[in-house]
């Protein structure tokens, strides 16, 4: 079961994940329709991309009135049964990242899927700022990124 | 249903402050394709327009391209098209930054800018809802100042072309700048701003782009950004004193390059903010992205005041240094000020034109110039450069259209729109703008046309 690894200090602000997004899920490039938004609260020199971080205990989930939103089971992804879903967007009011929301013109509510297991950002992103990574493997890859900086800190940068 | 394409251009009169948006037809962009070759096509029918109505009007038109705003790798390029003069070639600004993606997402390919308003303007574009407004608080405001406050009047991820106080006053080396601090001069492009009362357009978009071949394309798209980060990328011109050049791909390179804090960024779609630089003069490898806080610092530092004053760098630091404003060398920021603030006068600027020959490349956040693909200097082979040519007509930076083949972008616009381009087709393309827009003879003369 796969997660995406965010590192925001990467991020250029391509926007390259937006279109990915927006392109596999609603066959049209659009980043208004993008379930990943790279913003850059700190003026245009500084970007990153927000999304679902799939959290274990989602808000969402538990807040959803029908019961709509459910983990997949082999890709570990908070999805939404559109079927079920009536639109009332609580799973919106309740998000701590804001990271579910109502597409208009498809009139739904939409949320990162984890692309079925295949997340179409993490393979368009030229810098690694958004890598798909084993949910068990997140912290030793976070942990391998800080002891890299410590690394560059103690002045032993350029020693592999 | 139109495919790479929005299928719209917006017309705008400043005179009566009235719109329209008319119909893109397939039979316009298929011999010249898009951005220039779109823009000179729809100066040729406003030409054509006005003289029947025995008018002298000079329209200021902005195209983007059929791959302008798509995954395609540093797609967010559009062009700026004037005619600087009665009988002069027409003139040609490029620029990227995510404008140009914006207004395709507004559901426009183009705009065509007609008359002068009496007053200070600036147009507000939110999908189809068009609005011109008083721009009396932004003008002889600095780029920065300026797109801030529009976005905050007008919507926060809205997008901002405008000029600065240089293009306002009328000088000969304003450019205009697209996001901020993405900056490109060419002839009479940013006066003519100046001339209309116009100070920006800004725009926000929430409507997709489509393409004929889904599958295909991405397929297609997926594998050039695979294959781009491994290329060897030479790029041309050398005009930036300092630190560009040659590109050598460095994706492995990136934690190195973080370990200064530096964040590297780019334009809109942009694959080419990892590269390192090689300055050819001393063949000394550096990256420009690092090069902002090391030995480059002043230098970029300056360039971004200049930029922000709406001013084109490598000009404005050539007229400053002649000599006849006086001043230590080390103020030219302050000159440069004093300069676009129209204290000499727009007189002041006469002797340093943009090239007669039309001068595409673009400054990218204060380390990066982009070159013109038609007027690189230093590439003699006329049918690569025909293509380089044909590459920025699809909406490709120089950067990335370096590594492209005719073959290519014919391909890449035949799955994005679902019209039959051939590789010929493309160059053919790129021929005829070039006739149009760069005298033919310094064309194949690479030491005139720089």
């Amino acid at each position: 079961m796969g997660v995406l690894l965010i590192s925001p200090e990467k991020c250029t602000g391509c926007r390259a994940c937006e279109l990915a997004c927006s392109f596999a899920h609603e066959g049209e490039f659009n980043p208004a329709r993008s379930r990943v938004s790279v913003l850059s609260p700190g003026g245009e020199d500084l970007s990153a991309p927000v999304m679902c971080l799939q959290c274990e205990q989602a808000a969402c989930v538990t807040a959803c009135p029908e019961h709509a939103i459910h983990e997949d089971a082999r890709t570990g992804a908070r999805v939404v049964n559109n079927t079920r879903c009536i639109e009332c967007k609580m799973c919106m009011h309740v998000c701590p990242f804001g990271c579910t929301s109502y597409d208009s013109v498809g009139r739904r509510i939409i949320k990162c899927d984890l692309c079925g297991g295949d997340p179409q950002c993490a393979k368009v992103c030229p810098s690694g700022a958004i890598r798909s990574v084993e949910r068990a493997s997140l912290s030793i890859a976070r942990r391998r990124q800080t002891a890299q900086k410590l690394k560059a800190i103690l002045g032993r940068g350029s020693e592999q | 249903m139109t495919f790479g394409w929005r299928g719209q251009i917006l017309r705008v009169n400043l005179t009566h402050g009235t719109f329209d948006s008319v119909p893109l037809s397939r039979e316009e962009t298929k011999t010249l394709i898009g951005a220039r070759g779109l823009a000179a096509h729809l100066y040729a029918q406003h030409e054509a327009a006005a003289k029947k109505n025995e008018s002298q009007d000079n329209a200021l038109i902005f195209a983007t391209a059929p791959l302008t705003g798509t995954l395609f790798s540093n797609s967010g390029r559009f062009s700026v098209v004037t005619r600087p003069a009665p009988n002069a070639n027409l003139s040609c600004a490029a620029l990227g930054g995510a404008w140009g993606p914006e207004l395709k997402y507004a559901g426009f390919d183009a705009i065509v800018i007609e008359g002068k308003s009496s007053k200070p303007v600036y147009l507000w574009i939110s999908n189809g809802e068009i609005e011109l407004r008083d721009a009396g608080s932004v003008w002889g405001k600095n780029v920065r100042e300026c797109s801030e406050r529009l976005r905050s009047a007008c919507h926060r991820s809205a997008r901002v072309c405008c000029i600065g106080p240089a293009g306002e006053n009328g000088l000969s080396v304003a450019a205009v700048v697209s996001d901020m601090h993405i900056a490109s001069c060419a002839r009479g492009v940013a006066t003519t701003f100046g001339e209309k009362n116009l100070k920006a357009i800004v725009v926000r978009g929430t409507t997709g782009i489509r393409v004929a071949h889904p599958t295909e394309f991405m397929e297609k798209v997926q594998k050039l950004r695979r294959t781009s980060s491994s290329l060897h990328l030479r790029c041309m011109g050398s005009k930036l004193q300092g630190p560009v050049l040659q590109i050598n791909s460095a994706l492995e390179d990136d934690e190195a390059l973080l370990d200064d804090g530096v964040r590297p960024t780019g334009c809109f779609g942009c694959m080419s903010v990892f590269t390192s630089f090689t300055n050819t003069r001393t063949d000394e490898t550096l990256s420009c992205l690092r090069a902002e806080t090391s030995a480059q610092n002043a230098q970029l530092q300056e360039q971004r005041e200049f930029v922000d004053l709406g001013l084109d760098y490598v000009l404005t630091k050539a007229l400053l240094s002649s000599g006849k404003f006086g001043g230590a060398r080390n103020d030219d920021a302050t000159m440069a000020g004093r300069l676009a603030h129209g204290e000499f006068g727009a007189a002041a600027s006469e002797e340093m034109q943009p090239e007669e020959v039309s001068h595409s490349g673009c400054t990218v956040g204060g380390y990066v110039m982009v070159p013109g693909a038609l007027t690189s200097g230093r590439e003699s082979d006329l049918e690569k450069r025909l293509m380089l040519a044909a590459a920025e007509l699809v909406g490709s930076c120089a950067f990335a259209a370096s590594r492209l083949s005719a073959e290519q972008i014919a391909s890449l616009l035949r799955l994005a729109t679902g019209v039959d381009y051939s590789p010929e087709d493309v160059l053919r393309a790129g021929e005829k703008i070039a006739e149009m827009t760069c005298q033919k003879e310094s064309l194949s003369d690479a030491n005139n046309c720089h």
